[in-house]
Order: structure tokens, then C-alpha cells, then sequence
């Protein structure tokens, strides 16, 4: 599901993700505008998939644009009996600030989720609209 | 009884409904999942095929049934881990391996599992005992091998990067918007063929398993049970027959390919009021339980030796002994048999079991529990 966040007109807009799993995680932040190519923001430094929080750009340059967050969480190492249980204990959350409204969390919603279980692989996708 | 097997029935249904919530994209349970008995709900009643179990990661949910010379009985064992979410969980938390080849031995601890038991037994006195146990158990050191951590770091390098890339993949597909409401089943599609196509992602992934599933070079397991039993249908009749806690630990002595040694000790104590008195009344007899397993995985073959000494605190002249072999032989990848041939604790207390294990592999492995 789609998240909104006000951005302004003058501020700089700040992220940070948060992937709660037992699975090796990797996550990269675009930026997505109507007939442009996405722009890598922002990736992951370690295995857990998080990102500190990054200033992402100023709202004049994000003006319109669309945050795409990818996270990839490899399974692999969990045994067979337990993946269906990792898979649904598996969160996301997304710490959004810099915008008239403050600081704002957003989380991972069901829909977000695109599961492998047999293959042990998922794929969170989060969209925030920045308006 | 009919009270007895009413609440394991109870504990079973809400156990699997508690698996079912948990695997809402399956609603289903593997047969594979079903295991002899081993949790310490049936250890602590003398009734599981081995007294000295090699300590074992647990699962979300197992299911386990017995029956044995005048027992028999079931149990069902799950770990709340896998119930509860965790933000802060990491692969380096759960695993204990990290990407710098160090290693938490003590990681697994947080993999707690719960069980519960029921036993119903015919002693010489020929009336029934229905026993209810509760057990957990809890592995506190797991300690791989050097060359493994460093193998498990290697392959995690490879396994990040690929991961990043496939992001790329799919961030720069065009058919993929984000926004979109199938966007999930188009990135699930795009992964599996990305995965499918990168041979390097697939032999990393290998290795990782293979790390994690290895035998570890050392474990040691902490458990304990607590039993009620039942004399007669009457709830009221409910007494406390046995409390216990022990400790296995387990040394890989040998390992080469497919063949390994494994050395296992327990020390045990048992707070145990199953004894009358001479005026018919159950008094405390409280012992420690020491012993030791041999046990031989060859290929598809593995059996083993146990023996346990139990010594009475007060009654030193109830000390007794276990001794039993243990073997167990994979017919095929679905198929097992295994039996169990001895003399348990007490006098003339002949032990065997002899049962089958099974998946079958045909598309009907899965059981529906909703």
C-alpha cells in the first residue's frame, strides 16, 4: 500500500529503514519522477538491510517524485520447516522527517510483500509519495 | 483418561492453530514434520526411545506419538520464537554468524521450545497411569567449526552483493511500478528468474545452508519437564510425579564426508514422588541421572549405544540403569525405520520400539490444519 508524505517547499528530507528478519537483507532507496530513470538514493551497509537515516535531497528536488524502497531478504539459511514462520515474521518500518508534518513512521504493510517461500527469497517494495 | 487425552487433544488443536496463524501461505503442516519422540515432555516419563537425545534445533511446530512396550502416548512441541516479531532481529542475532567470520555460540539460546505429553502407561500393577508432562528445552552453546564460520563469511559477501544487484533489477524494470497493485506478483516473477539465472547466487546460497546445517563441533543443551499424574479419571486424583532439569552436551568426535561420531553426555536430576510407602502413600525418592551415548552416522545408517546410572538421594538401593541401543536406517529420502532395544530404569524393565518415519514426496506431504 502507498504512503503520502507532505515535503514542503523548502526543507531537507530525511530516511531511515528499519527490516526486522532472520534472513540476509539488503535495501536500496530510489527516486522515481514521470519520465525520468530512477535515481539511486540511498542502500543498505550491512546484511540487515537497514539504512541510517539519509538526507535524501532538498523538497524542491523531490517535489512530485515517488521513494521506492526495496528490500531483499534472502532465506536461504533458514530450514525448510520454519521459512513459511520467518517469512511472516518479517517487518519494515520507515522513519520519514524534514516535511511540515515532522517525523512520521511509516510501516510495511501486508500488500508490500512479493513471497518465494519454496525459493526463500521476498522482496518488500514500499512507495511513498511525496506530495 | 478420557480427561487426560480431552487436554492433550486441546493443547494439540490450539498448537496447530497457533501453526496455522503462523503459516498463513501454506495452512498446511509437512508430515516430515513429524518426528519420534525426543522433547523433554517424554524424556522426563522414561518413555522416549532414547534417554540422552542429541540436542537439535527446533522447529515452529513438530509433532511427535509413541508406543512402546505398555506406553503410549503423543506430544507436541512448538518455540514461541517463531511466533512473535522482532524489528531488531537480524540474520548476524539469529544465526550468530557473522559476516566477519566471528561467531555468538550463544545465539540459539533464544530458540526455546516448549513441549507437551502425554503418556499412558499398564505398570505389573495393572492399573492405568495417565501422565501429562509440559517440557522445555533450550540449546545455550553452539559452536561451529572455524573453516565454517569462514566459509559461512565468504558466501554472506557473495549473497549481499547479489541481493543488491537484483534490486537494481528490479528498481530499473520498466514493467515494475511500484505503485502498482500487482507489482508483487511481477517482482515475484522477476525473482525467480534472476535466481534461476545467477548459478554464483545459487552455489553462495549452498554454502550458506550448508554452514548453518552442518553439525555443530559442540552443543549443549539445557531442559527440563514437569509431570502430573493421574492414578484414576478423577481430575482431583492430579499429583505432581515428577519434576527435572539436565543438561545434554554433545562433542562431534569424527566427521569425514558422511560418517559421524558423536559423543553425548547427560547429568540429570530428578525430583520423583512415583514411590509408595508401606502405607500406600506417594513419597519423594529424588535422584540424579549421569550417563553417556556412542552414536555412528554412516551414510543412511546411524546407531547407538546409551548408558545412564540413576542414584537415588535416600534410597540407594533403588539405583538403577539404562542401557539400549538405538538405531535408525534410511530406507529412502521419504522413509525411515528406527528401533530401540534395552533394559530401561527398574527391574525386568525390557525396552523396545520399533516404528517407521515417513514423507510421502507425491504432492500429498502437506496435511491441512484449516
Amino acid at each position: 500500500m502507498k504512503a503520502t508524505y507532505s515535503i514542503g517547499t523548502s526543507s531537507t528530507i530525511s530516511l531511515s529503514v528499519t527490516v526486522g528478519t532472520e534472513g540476509f537483507a539488503q535495501s536500496k532507496i530510489y527516486l522515481r519522477k514521470e519520465g525520468e530513470k530512477p535515481l539511486l538514493l540511498a542502500t543498505s551497509a550491512s546484511d540487515d538491510g537497514n539504512i541510517s537515516k539519509q538526507a535524501l535531497g532538498d523538497s524542491t528536488n523531490l517535489k512530485d517524485g515517488v521513494l521506492a524502497i526495496y528490500t531483499m531478504i534472502d532465506l536461504s539459511a533458514i530450514s525448510d520447516g520454519n521459512v513459511a514462520a520467518a517469512m511472516q515474521k518479517i517487518t519494515a518500518t520507515y522513519d520519514i522527517s524534514g516535511g511540515p508534518s515532522g517525523s512520521t513512521t511509516i510501516k510495511m504493510d501486508d500488500d508490500d510483500i512479493a513471497k518465494l517461500i519454496d525459493t526463500k527469497v521476498a522482496t518488500i517494495t514500499k512507495a511513498i509519495v511525496l506530495i | 483418561m478420557k480427561f487426560t487425552t480431552l487436554v492433550i487433544a486441546a493443547a494439540s488443536v490450539t498448537l496447530l492453530s497457533l501453526s496455522a496463524q503462523a503459516q498463513t501461505d501454506t495452512t498446511t503442516i509437512k508430515l516430515s514434520d513429524l518426528e519420534t519422540p525426543s522433547s523433554p515432555a517424554f524424556v522426563l516419563l522414561d518413555a522416549a526411545p532414547t534417554s540422552i537425545a542429541r540436542p537439535m534445533t527446533s522447529k515452529a511446530f513438530s509433532a511427535s506419538m509413541l508406543s512402546i512396550v505398555n506406553q503410549n502416548g503423543g506430544a507436541v512441541e512448538f518455540t514461541p520464537y517463531w511466533f512473535i516479531k522482532n524489528s531488531k532481529m537480524t540474520a548476524a542475532k539469529y544465526y550468530g554468524l557473522k559476516e566477519n567470520g566471528k561467531q555468538n555460540v550463544f545465539a540459539q539460546a533464544k530458540l526455546l521450545a516448549i513441549s507437551f505429553a502425554m503418556v499412558n502407561s499398564t505398570p505389573a500393577s495393572s492399573y492405568n497411569v495417565s501422565n501429562l508432562s509440559l517440557g522445555v528445552r533450550t540449546t545455550l552453546i553452539r559452536a561451529n567449526k572455524r573453516a565454517s564460520t569462514q566459509r559461512y563469511s565468504e558466501s554472506l559477501i557473495a549473497i549481499n552483493k547479489k541481493l543488491a544487484s537484483f534490486i537494481d533489477s528490479i528498481a530499473q524494470d520498466p514493467q515494475i511500478d511500484p505503485l502498482s497493485p500487482n507489482k508483487n506478483a511481477l517482482i515475484a516473477q522477476k525473482m525467480a528468474k534472476l535466481i534461476a539465472a545467477d548459478s554464483s547466487y545459487q552455489q553462495a546460497r549452498a554454502k550458506i545452508a550448508g554452514v548453518v546445517n552442518e553439525k555443530p563441533l559442540f552443543t549443549l543443551e539445557l531442559a527440563a519437564g514437569y509431570n502430573v499424574a493421574f492414578d484414576s479419571t478423577d481430575f482431583k486424583a492430579a499429583r505432581t510425579a515428577r519434576i527435572g532439569t539436565w543438561i545434554n552436551a554433545d562433542y562431534l568426535a569424527y566427521q569425514n564426508a558422511s560418517t559421524y561420531l558423536h559423543l553425548t553426555g547427560l547429568a540429570r536430576y530428578i525430583y520423583d514422588k512415583n514411590s509408595k510407602n508401606s502405607e500406600a502413600r506417594y513419597v519423594n525418592n529424588d535422584c540424579f541421572d549421569f550417563g553417556g551415548k556412542v552414536e555412528l552416522e554412516v551414510g543412511k545408517f546411524s546407531g547407538g549405544a546409551e548408558y545412564v546410572k540413576r542414584l537415588y538421594l535416600d534410597n540407594t538401593s533403588q539405583n538403577t540403569e539404562r542401557i539400549a541401543a538405538n538405531i535408525r536406517y534410511k530406507i529412502s529420502a521419504d522413509f525411515y525405520v528406527n528401533g530401540t532395544l534395552g533394559n530401561n530404569f527398574g527391574k525386568n524393565a525390557l525396552l523396545t520400539l520399533f516404528g517407521f518415519q515417513w514423507t510421502i514426496e507425491s504432492g500429498n506431504e502437506k496435511v491441512q490444519i484449516k
